[in-house]
């Protein structure tokens, strides 16, 4: 079975990974994670993350600056609070949440990020291989 | 790991909080916690309902060598005021490492978002 | 990114902030609160200013010799001396305004550093340099106030250059002086000075803020606490005395110098007045314009967000979440289903992209990274098949 795909949502002004990813933007060391840079986290709309799964990604990881210093003031509070689902316009009830994973690190920090990518990599990769239909008898 | 460092800090801060905030009332008598320096309703209260009053005999040299230190960087009275905001300010840092021990849990670097029931 | 700063600096804060977070976490970390650092100082001030502003006498009345003397030094001592916790509060009051211009040149260091301070954001830049020209003024005023022979040189200073300056001078000398020598209304201008033009600071603070959507003007608890403590220290360890009291027909000559509040007067005493104006003109001019030679060759031109006039449905949710005020709802033009409409006020915005973000219809983009490429991209990542 091919590998599924996870995408990184990226501020460009969080974790540096310009110099672990290839030309494409896909993480060298890790297969199959590719990344996609905003100018800001806070730019990431929720539609977005759902696109990506409905396209088949096994997961998506937001990052942003850390929580408290945004270069735009308060984006990367807006994605948190979005993702939570404490502002709109969030996630749709049917989107996996185990599948999306929220990371805030700061400019020399891509050691954090490829560890917690690798771990959340293979963690979205064992995880049920239809997400709407294992999450849909939990869903009200 | 970390939160056996963040429970130390945590007693660590409140213990210097409660000591500092403890010798607040010594250096309010102008580093004297002799009995008649005590206010008079404190005494009334002392002597006719036995309640009891802290002692800070220990602390009587700490107050001598305060005193000289202050005359020599030309302070000229009430010593105990500025006694009072030095253990003031350190029950203040106490306060705020303990209370940022605890407060540094809420920090986040990573948000796993919670599965909707 | 980050081109017009020296490199090495930029990565020197960057450690210095990381290793701050692995201490005490994002949530404490002083770097992102260095905005409200001054700010808090302020309101620190002008409480322990009301406490002092009770007991202090404005006059100069100089018989000399007299036993029951009131004047600005006697009150200033009385405030020290015999006021229960007077010393205490007028130490705070002094350190706190030193506390107040580090944290404000704290401030704009890790903005320039951090590249916020140019563009859409010139004017923030501008107001916190005329913030800090009154504060350190209304510093330099608090000195006066004391009037020790320390007061006298510095007034009589100040006077002096005043009247170096062409046209402006004797009117601003007998401003200043409330006349045209030294006198009992000399003071009670001084302290005119001192409150009315630190409550000014306010009006200055509201344009350093206006653009901006929910300041961040109060740091959280446990920072205030060591502010606060950091002051009190202080105040044991270097007790605040006078000098002696102001004779005005003595000439005093030297005297310590506060390296926050009086560095112009040590300027003036070792230039002539025409270059020290020269210098203290040319320097503030410089000052104001550090984020203009970006503003014409910026490494990220900004091209403001659009709204898609037939999508905006009016809801009203970028224009709460943009950080810069830069979207006004207007009334939809006649004829529409919905009430309001977003426009977008180019000059402000930032092309950050929050408001894409918030909408949810697809309705505003930035006009060189649409929102619908960048779906497209990410669905053609999604189903690529692995490359073998």
């Amino acid at each position: 079975m091919p590998e599924q795909k996870v995408i990184t949502l990226i501020c460009e002004r969080a974790a540096d990974l310009d110099s672990v990813c290839t030309a494409q933007g896909e993480v060298k060391e890790i297969d199959g994670l590719h990344v996609v840079k905003l100018p800001c986290s806070g730019m990431i709309q929720p539609l977005m993350i759902e696109a990506a799964m409905k396209s088949g990604a096994a997961g998506v990881i937001v990052t942003g600056c850390q929580i408290g210093d945004c270069y735009y003031r308060e984006g990367n509070r807006m994605i948190r609070e979005r993702l939570l689902g404490q502002r709109p316009p969030g996630l749709k009830k049917t989107v996996d949440r185990r599948r999306v994973l929220a990371l805030w690190l700061s400019r020399p920090q891509k050691d954090r990020f490829l560890a917690e990518a690798k771990e959340f990599v293979s963690f979205v990769r064992k995880l049920p291989v239809e997400p709407a239909a294992a999450a849909k008898p939990a869903a009200k | 790991m970390d939160k056996t460092i963040d429970v130390v800090l945590v007693v660590v801060g409140a213990v210097v909080c409660l000591a500092f905030t403890g010798l607040m009332p010594w250096a309010e008598l102008g580093m004297n916690g002799a009995f008649d320096n005590w206010p008079l309703w404190l005494r009334w209260i002392n002597e006719n309902l036995f309640l009891p009053l802290p002692n800070y005999d220990q602390v009587a040299s700490m107050g001598a060598s305060w005193t000289d230190y202050l005359k020599k960087s030309g302070a000229e009275s009430r010593y105990g005021d500025y006694a009072y905001s030095l253990v003031m300010g350190l029950a203040m840092i106490g306060a705020a490492i303990g209370i940022a021990a605890v407060g540094r849990e809420e920090a986040e670097e990573k948000t796993i978002l919670p599965v909707k029931k | 990114m980050y081109t017009s700063i020296p490199k090495g600096l930029t990565d020197l804060a960057l450690t210095i902030e990381k290793g701050t977070n692995a201490v005490i976490s994002n949530r404490y970390n002083p770097f992102y609160y260095h905005g409200a650092l001054p700010q808090f100082y302020l309101w620190v001030l002008f409480l322990s200013g009301l406490l002092l502003f009770a007991y202090y006498i404005p006059t100069i009345d100089n018989a000399y010799f007299s036993a029951n003397l009131v004047n600005a030094w006697t009150s200033v001592d009385y405030i020290t001396d015999k006021l229960p916790m007077g010393a205490v509060i007028r130490g705070i009051h002094r350190y706190a305004g030193d506390a107040m211009v580090i944290t404000i040149v704290l401030h704009a260091l890790r903005v320039w550093v951090t590249d916020r301070y140019r563009q859409y954001r010139w004017i923030q830049w501008v107001t916190g340099i005329m913030l800090l020209l009154m504060v350190l003024f209304v510093g330099q005023t608090g000195y006066y106030l004391v009037w020790d022979e320390r007061s006298l040189v510095l007034t009589r200073m100040t006077v002096s250059a005043f009247d170096a300056l062409p046209v402006i001078g004797p009117g601003l000398k007998a401003w200043f002086l409330n006349g045209t020598a030294i006198t009992n209304l000399t003071l009670s201008n001084f302290l005119f000075i001192h409150i009315g033009l630190s409550f000014t600071l306010l009006f200055g603070l509201w344009m350093h803020y206006v653009r901006m959507t929910r300041p961040v003007i109060s740091p959280p608890p446990a920072i205030n606490y060591m502010l606060m403590a950091v002051l009190m220290l202080f105040v044991f360890a270097f007790p605040i005395t006078s000098g002696k009291m102001a004779d005005i027909n003595s000439a005093p000559t030297s005297f310590d110098i506060d390296w926050f509040f009086l560095f112009p007067y040590w300027l003036m005493a070792h230039v002539d007045l025409v270059t020290y104006w020269v210098l203290m003109i040319v320097a503030t001019i410089l000052l104001v314009l550090v984020p203009l030679p970006n503003l014409y060759k910026a490494a990220n031109p900004i091209e403001a967000a659009e709204v898609v006039l037939t999508k905006c449905v009016g809801c009203s949710l970028c224009s709460f979440d943009c950080p810069y005020q830069a979207i006004e709802m207007v009334p939809a033009p006649a004829g529409s289903r919905f009430k309001l409409l977003a426009t977008v006020k180019p000059y402000r915005c930032s092309a950050c992209g929050v408001c894409v973000g918030a909408c949810a219809f697809d309705a505003i983009d930035l006009p060189n990274l649409l929102d619908t490429d960048v779906t497209a991209q990410i669905r053609a990542l999604a189903e690529a098949k692995p490359s073998a």
